[in-house]
């Protein structure tokens, strides 16, 4: 169960996809044969999970690409077989923390009490989830009951995941104070540079100078840059 | 385009096959009476009462006595003869409109996998819920609402589209609220207005087709496109459906005011609206 667990975590899809049911009534492994030798080699590591990661990450298959090839959609669409990476929705963690550091308004203290997640700025670890309920941020993002035995987390993609993005004053925040980094350029093209830089940590492609310019003429910096936050790439691991 | 529009309305594609039925409205009354007290008279019950079969392995969690019948009486109703307890006077006198299933069951005792079997077909809570399968097959009608929507107090319903595409998947909402703003987070904006908003979706989706033609086709990508699309049109049309001020005060007196109630009436206006499926949860999770 170890073996699937953390394989699950680094692929986005456990080797049995019941990760805490073996049992009868539970899935059957993808991949039984990697399964038996990662759980044999595991323990004759003495359960090292610090191994295990590294053997899992230093595969040719954990390092492939994750963009698809006509060939392998062709014949195995749901990657069952591996042949590429499973590209991916960030979790609500690290898509919060990337978009407080985005801003630059992630604090980064550790220790102390929990916060709630749509106020706070601390990391998402701090989230504070009680018994009687949590954040509608978290629930949105497919944070699950945590009295409740959740062997993984299904992440999903709704509309109201979009409201979030499009309406919450968290985000809105979070783009207003990019917004003020921009202010310093004064040419347009200069300010969609700088803001790419900060949101995807690349430069900007010529149509998307374009498009970026031409949405300035008519629009605010803030608006652009949550324009900017609320768009795939923020969210997608590929 | 056109062609673009369409696909990026998070509108599933045409049917599979002509649909005969229109819509589903699902009511799971979590923590229910027995089936034995209700729809499913078990004369085997009465006749072996108190006894504990030796052939059958009834191990049990708890000590427990023997065989249990019902204390209700059955009577057979309408032409089809469907057999209702005492305790339904009101369903039995639509009978005739009612197909009852009594061959379900789950191959273990627990509430949490059965449900998972009632909604998912199966004890595995990867598989796609049944809404997803219907709106997958069926398409939709709506184009400002999702398919197939999930009305709970709390969140505890079942949403999951498993392994078909993301846009089939529920959307939930909260039946403990009834203002539309309240039962949906994040439904209005509060900086700009419609025009200004429908030009920033229109840049963050062109810089998402832009991420797309270089990355490659991709379900989440697809997905999360339609769901954008789908969330812009929803402030508006939400805004009107799920309001139930805008039903007249006899309607809302007979159906009462509970939560579960307000879910009643609400599936009632989505379906009159188009939207495809809609399951109504008693309770937030297993009773």
């Amino acid at each position: 169960m170890g073996s699937t667990s953390v394989w699950g975590w680094h692929f986005d899809k456990h080797i049995v996809s019941t990760p805490s049911d073996f049992g009868t009534q539970g899935a059957k492994p993808t991949h039984p044969e990697l399964l038996e030798d990662l759980a044999a080699r595991f323990i004759a590591h003495g359960w090292s999970l610090k191994w295990l990661h590294r053997e899992i990450m230093l595969s040719a298959t954990y390092r492939q690409s994750s963009k698809p090839r006509s060939e392998g959609v062709q014949s195995d669409q749901s990657n069952e077989l591996l042949w590429r990476m499973n590209p991916r929705r960030v979790d609500i963690e690290a898509y919060r923390d990337s978009i407080l550091k985005i801003s630059e308004n992630l604090d980064p203290k550790i220790y102390g009490v929990s916060e709630d997640v749509e106020t706070g700025k601390r990391r998402t670890v701090y989230a504070k989830l009680t018994r009687r309920g949590f954040s509608d941020v978290l629930r949105l993002y497919d944070v699950q009951q945590p009295l409740a035995h959740i062997p993984m987390r299904t992440q999903t993609i709704n509309p109201l995941q979009a409201l979030f993005v499009m309406n919450s004053a968290f985000i809105q925040d979070q783009a207003t104070a990019l917004a003020k980094d921009g202010r310093t350029e004064t040419a347009p093209a200069d300010k969609v540079r700088s803001l790419y830089r900060r949101v995807f940590s690349r430069e900007a492609s010529g149509k998307e100078l374009d498009l970026g310019m031409s949405y300035l003429s008519k629009a605010s910096l803030e608006q652009f840059a949550q324009a900017l936050l609320s768009t795939n790439e923020v969210i997608f691991w590929p | 385009m056109l062609g673009l529009a369409e696909l990026l309305s998070g509108a599933p594609a045409a049917p599979h096959f002509a649909p005969k039925a229109k819509h589903v409205i699902l009511l799971f009354m979590t923590g229910g009476r027995s089936q034995v007290d209700l729809l499913d008279p078990k004369p085997a019950l009465a006749k072996y009462a108190g006894q504990r079969p030796s052939t059958v392995d009834l191990r049990t969690e708890r000590t427990t006595a023997g065989l249990l019948p019902t204390t209700f009486t059955f009577k057979k109703y309408g032409q089809s003869g469907i057999e209702f307890s005492e305790v339904l006077p009101q369903l039995a006198t639509v009978a005739d409109d009612l197909c009852v299933i009594r061959s379900m069951f789950t191959t273990n005792p627990n509430h949490e996998q059965a449900r998972s079997m009632f909604h998912q077909g199966s004890m595995q809570i990867s598989r796609p819920t049944m809404g997803s399968w219907i709106s997958y097959g069926l398409g939709t009608e709506n184009k400002e609402l999702p398919a197939f929507m999930v009305l709970s107090p709390g969140f505890g319903g079942f949403v999951t589209s498993g392994f078909l595409p993301a846009q089939y998947q529920g959307t939930q909402l909260n039946t403990i609220e009834t203002s539309p703003d309240k039962m949906i987070r994040f439904l209005r904006n509060s900086q700009l207005n419609t025009e200004a908003q429908r030009a920033q979706l229109d840049l963050t989706q062109a810089l998402n087709r832009e991420h797309r033609a270089n990355f490659g086709a991709d379900a989440f990508l697809e997905g999360r496109i339609a769901s954008m699309q789908s969330a812009f049109r929803m402030q508006f049309a939400a805004m009107d459906t799920l309001d139930l001020n805008k039903e007249p005060q006899k309607i809302r007196d007979e159906y009462g005011s509970t939560p579960y109630a307000n879910g009643c009436l609400l599936a009632r206006r989505l379906v009159e609206s188009g939207v495809r499926y809609v399951a109504v949860h008693y309770g937030p999770g297993q009773p």
